[in-house]
């Protein structure tokens, strides 16, 4: 009993931290990897031995290694994760147009078949400048063009820097597709094509699922994810790296497998953003394509058909 | 003869056509197939677990399978043996700690053999998979001298009664970040040298930790042949205090909720509404007392007939 | 001003009263009725699966919805022009043509409304832009100026309609019974003495004021639905007066089609003279002039700069794939209406009408060319979506719906014409006893 209490008096006392520090995970639970300290204990304790051959007594719901969270509430969703600023970095030199980043995304969030939350765009700025691929997600901007037209508050901005949608509020008007400069919204023309476990499950603006006919959708940053400590799904699932996300009150980003200091990766690679001149403050950066890992053609192989017919010019 | 060779010409065609056909076909069936991988993990020298994954790869992709019971066994797939069960979750991972019944063995051996065997109800084959490791633990400490600081880590295993460290031993160390961890120095991994010591030089000035100013050192030894996976985290005050911005929602500004509307705005939303709506209020209001006029004048009227 | 031959109160009463519909208006009337349940059907499908039946996708996100939009409130501010400026610089000839357009304004706000709530995803929560609107955003801009516009325009309607109900109650044994409940139950308080004629005057007066700078704003916040944006030909500073002047344009267009039309069919020669169609052919010819300068001012201007997301737009429109509908919207909207309407036998009753038809056909198309060929320049390449996504063209579901409203509009004004009478009686009649008086 008294060991029970002990662990519950952790947890409460990690709970209340984990919302007030800042990139720092407070090591309450051993067990647990890098994951929010925000788990419901179970109550239910099983013996287990340590790698000294002591014996410890552990709540069973840490043992999981997707940790079983409450949903977050509406009024939460609107507010976001205090003392988060996410910020993703782009590395254009490093893109093949393998567009793993698009079916994964598309995979994860049921996205309606044709449509994507991420385009990845053959780009050539004029005549006599290289081509290369640049991935597009939702730049989530700080002075957002979209949240500004939306009569119904059906689109947000958080304090962690993401924009999300509530399904349940968007009216459908459209005003925010034709306000994005980006074009990086999409709308659920018809009934969407769900699995049945996803279309039965409640509405969350943080997953973005289900998704709704009638209303509008674009990327997320996947704030169901960061809130367990993990990368969205376009990053982890980059064969190249092009990915980088991160944390910009923590000056860090990473692609999984490699993390930089962001304010050091921006500066040395000369990063910049999309459209700067509209004034919209994206928080999506770019490093331009330079020391190229692959030559542009090598992506012309990934190209589907319809694209190929309408390749710009 | 011609018809002959056209003939030919045809088949040859025919065949080949067929054959591209079918090997279209094979492209797609000659992908999926189910693994499990099993893994072993120490995080903060505590409690060890083996963690059991199931994935269907068909080509480049992967998916995890869920639902899939697994157990875990010790050496071999006995009864005696078992150390735990588990069904992979939605991630088709799943996580298996030591039991206490298994104290006895784990003090009396240095290297363990855990074997995974999946059953087939969870819809796919039977599946086993095992991994060898021996008992290691990790230890990290810090040094500042004459303005520079140094991490140091050590992988120590179990030879006898004492934890000796292991040289050559790769190992990342630097500083936790959301998702990953940042490099203290230079270079990405560090090495332990001859001693078993990984150094690294802490370069990172001025990095934002939490509201003290304290950072979390880590040292990860990463899908080590030998020794598994290892993590160990060290507070630090070596960062730079932050303060989250705690008035976000205050601010008014053209993209805030309907409650913070910039005041310019709201004044001259509400004075033209107001000014316009009072007219026509008040134009409603003299129609109305024509009305009141015009009942009256009925009024007169049939009195003065009554009258 | 005075009328050849002085009518008598009886005449003038009698040629203006509202009458039953004969064989003709009967097929009118059955017709748009027709159209319009069509589109109704047309919206039960769009209800039942989605906006997926018409054919706007991703990039073309709004179409000949919004067009139609942007065309019925441009028409609404007719009623403004007709009544309040005319009233407000006294020009006598106004009187009558102050009802059509107020019945056209009306009914055209009405459609606006009705257009957009077909063009939402979720019509079923539109109360959340009551309970959770925003202020900052142009669409609850245009919601409260459409709305306020409504109310002052149906209550413009009424207040000059009530005199007329007084003359149709009484005269019962013309008009039988089949509308005099309505007209008791609207304005049996009116009794037209002085005390009431006075407050009713002033009422005409402070609503003719405010109206206008309401109707001017409904124009313009409509007009900044598209330039708070940043797309190419919508990010313009010009775009508040470009609109307005072409809603006079249209409005005016329109005007001067009722007008033929109730002329001819009801035999109101006497009331609506030559004269009216020529100083109307002046109005409008000088509102097509100033639409004019406003489109060279809008098309000119970024082509001489040819800004690198507006030179395949302009291109697009002067030479491209618009080109065709581009040119037949200036030709035919503009530029042939004004030859016609330079020359005094062009300001004529029939080439009047057929300027008329051409003005508002061509700020249709106007319409559609300022919504749509710009969504099909994104900033970012189009690419990464389905084929579809590349073109637009209404599909039969928006061209039933976008019919069926304006099937709805002059349904409207055909039925009010039915009940009320389509030219004020009542200040036909004061006309005239001004005009004896002062001769």
């Amino acid at each position: 009993m008294e060991n029970k209490d002990t662990s519950r008096r952790q947890f409460l006392a990690a709970a209340i931290l984990a919302g007030i520090s800042a990139g720092c995970s407070s090591k309450k639970n051993p067990f647990q990897g890098y994951a929010g300290d925000e788990v419901k204990a179970s109550g239910e304790t099983v013996k287990l031995l340590s790698v000294n051959g002591e014996i410890i007594e552990m709540d069973k719901a840490f043992l999981k290694p997707v940790p079983d969270l409450p949903p977050v509430s509406n009024s939460e969703a609107r507010k976001g994760i205090e003392g988060k600023k996410f910020v993703m970095v782009i590395d254009l030199s490093r893109c093949k147009n393998v567009k793993a980043c698009q079916s994964a995304c598309n995979h994860m969030h049921q996205v309606h078949p044709g449509q994507n939350w991420i385009k990845v765009l053959p780009m050539e700025d004029s005549d006599h400048t290289a081509p290369y691929w640049e991935p597009t997600t939702c730049m989530h901007c700080d002075e957002p063009p979209c949240v500004k037209v939306c009569p119904v508050d059906a689109t947000f901005k958080r304090q962690d820097g993401i924009v999300l949608i509530d399904s349940d509020r968007c009216i459908g008007c459209r005003f925010c597709m034709a306000a994005c400069p980006y074009s990086t919204r999409v709308f659920n023309w018809e009934e969407p094509v769900l699995t049945k476990e996803v279309a039965s499950q409640p509405y969350s603006c943080e997953s973005s699922m289900p998704q709704k006919k009638g209303t509008v959708g674009k990327c997320d940053f996947c704030p169901d994810m960061t809130r367990k400590g993990e990368l969205p799904h376009c990053v982890s699932a980059c064969p190249n790296g092009v990915f980088f996300f991160g944390d910009m009150n923590e000056d860090s980003v990473t692609n999984g497998a490699e993390t930089f200091r962001f304010s050091e990766l921006i500066k040395e690679k000369a990063g910049y953003r999309l459209m700067e001149d509209l004034g919209t403050k994206p928080r999506v950066y770019y490093l331009p394509p330079v020391n190229r890992n692959f030559p542009f053609e090598s992506g012309l192989e990934n190209e589907n058909a319809d694209d190929k017919k309408n390749h710009p010019k | 003869m011609k018809l002959n060779n056209h003939h030919k010409l045809f088949i040859i065609i025919l065949f080949l056509f067929g054959t591209a056909i079918s090997n279209i076909n094979a492209q797609d069936s000659v992908a999926s197939v189910s693994v499990l991988s099993v893994h072993y993990f120490l995080p903060e020298n505590k409690i060890p677990y083996v963690e059991v994954s199931t994935k269907k790869k068909s080509g480049r992709k992967s998916e995890p399978i869920k639902g899939i019971p697994v157990n875990v066994y010790f050496n071999e797939a006995t009864e005696n043996n078992l150390l735990g069960k588990v069904t992979t979750g939605i991630n088709g991972e799943g996580r298996v700690a030591l039991p206490a019944s298994f104290k006895a063995t784990w003090d009396s051996l240095t290297e363990f053999k855990f074997v995974a065997v999946s059953d087939s109800s969870g819809g796919v084959e039977s599946l086993s998979s095992d991994v060898i490791i021996k008992k290691a633990i990790l230890v990290i400490d810090t040094t500042s001298a004459d303005g520079t600081r140094t991490v140091t880590a050590q992988l120590k295993e179990k030879k006898g009664n004492e934890w000796v460290p292991v040289k050559d031993i790769e190992m990342k160390v630097g500083v936790n970040r959301l998702g990953g961890i940042l490099s203290a120095g230079n270079e990405e991994t560090y090495t332990a040298d001859s001693t078993g010591t990984a150094t690294a030089e802490f370069k990172k000035d001025s990095l934002p930790g939490d509201q003290k100013g304290n950072i979390v050192l880590v040292a990860k030894v990463e899908d080590n042949d030998t020794y598994g996976n290892l993590l160990v985290e060290k507070t630090v005050p070596w960062g730079i205090a932050f303060t989250p911005e705690k008035n976000f929602f205050d601010q008014r500004t053209l993209w805030s909720t309907r409650y913070r509307t910039p005041y310019w705005l709201l004044f001259m939303a509400y004075s033209i509404v107001i000014g316009v709506w009072g007219t026509l209020i008040y134009l409603v209001t003299q129609i109305l007392k024509t009305r009141k006029m015009g009942r009256e004048y009925d009024r007169n009227l049939s009195t003065q007939k009554s009258g | 001003m005075e009328n050849s031959t002085s009518l008598t109160i009886e005449q003038i009463t009698n040629d203006l009263l509202p009458r039953k519909f004969r064989k003709r208006g009967m097929i009118w009337t059955g017709l748009l009725i027709l159209i319009a349940l069509v589109g109704a059907f047309a919206y039960y499908r769009q209800l039942k699966y989605g906006l997926v039946v018409t054919n706007m996708r991703d990039y073309v996100s709004w179409g000949i919805y919004i067009s139609n939009f942007v065309f019925f409130v441009a028409i609404s501010l007719v009623g403004s022009l007709i009544t309040a400026i005319f009233r407000l610089t006294n020009v006598s000839w106004r009187t009558p043509l102050t009802r059509i357009s107020e019945i056209i304004a009306v009914s055209a706000i009405t459609f606006a409304s009705l257009i957009i709530i077909v063009d939402m995803g979720r019509p079923e929560r539109l109360l959340n832009l009551f309970i959770h609107g925003r202020v900052q955003s142009p669409i609850m801009w245009d919601v409260i100026v459409i709305g306020t516009y409504f109310c002052l325009s149906l209550f413009l309607l009424y207040i000059t309609l009530l005199p007329d109900i007084r003359i149709m109650i009484n005269a019962k044994d013309k008009l039988g019974k089949r509308f005099s409940k309505l007209y008791r139950w609207l304005g049996t308080f009116w009794k037209g003495t002085a005390a009431q004629e006075k407050i009713r005057n002033r009422s005409i007066t402070i609503l003719c004021i405010v109206i206008i700078p309401v109707a001017f704003s409904i124009h313009t916040v409509t007009s900044w639905l598209f330039a708070t944006t940043y797309r190419p030909g919508w990010d313009s500073t010009n775009f508040g007066a470009y609109f307005i002047s072409g809603a006079f344009l249209v409005g005016a267009g329109a005007v001067v089609v009722a007008m033929y039309v109730f002329r001819r069919y009801y035999h109101l020669e006497k009331y609506i003279t030559e004269k009216h169609f020529e100083k109307m052919g002046r109005v409008v010819v000088l509102l097509a002039l100033l639409y004019l300068y406003f489109n060279i001012n809008e098309y000119l201007v970024p082509a001489f700069k040819m800004k690198k997301p507006e030179a395949a737009h302009l291109t697009q429109l002067f030479g491209g794939e618009y080109a065709p509908l581009f040119w037949f919207a200036i030709l035919v909207g503009m530029i042939i209406p004004i030859a016609i309407m330079l020359f005094k036998k062009g300001r004529k009753p029939l080439p009047m009408f057929i300027a008329g038809v051409m003005v508002v056909v061509g700020a249709w198309f106007k319409r559609y060319l300022i919504v749509t060929p710009t969504l099909l320049h994104p900033f970012l390449p189009m690419y990464n979506v389905p084929p579809s996504y590349h073109h637009y063209f209404p599909s039969w579901e928006e061209w039933a719906i976008a019919m069926g409203s304006l099937a709805g509009v002059l349904l409207i004004i055909t039925f009010f014409a039915r009940v009320f009478p389509i030219i004020s009686i009542y200040k036909t009649l004061t006309d005239q006893n001004e005009t004896e008086q002062s001769s």
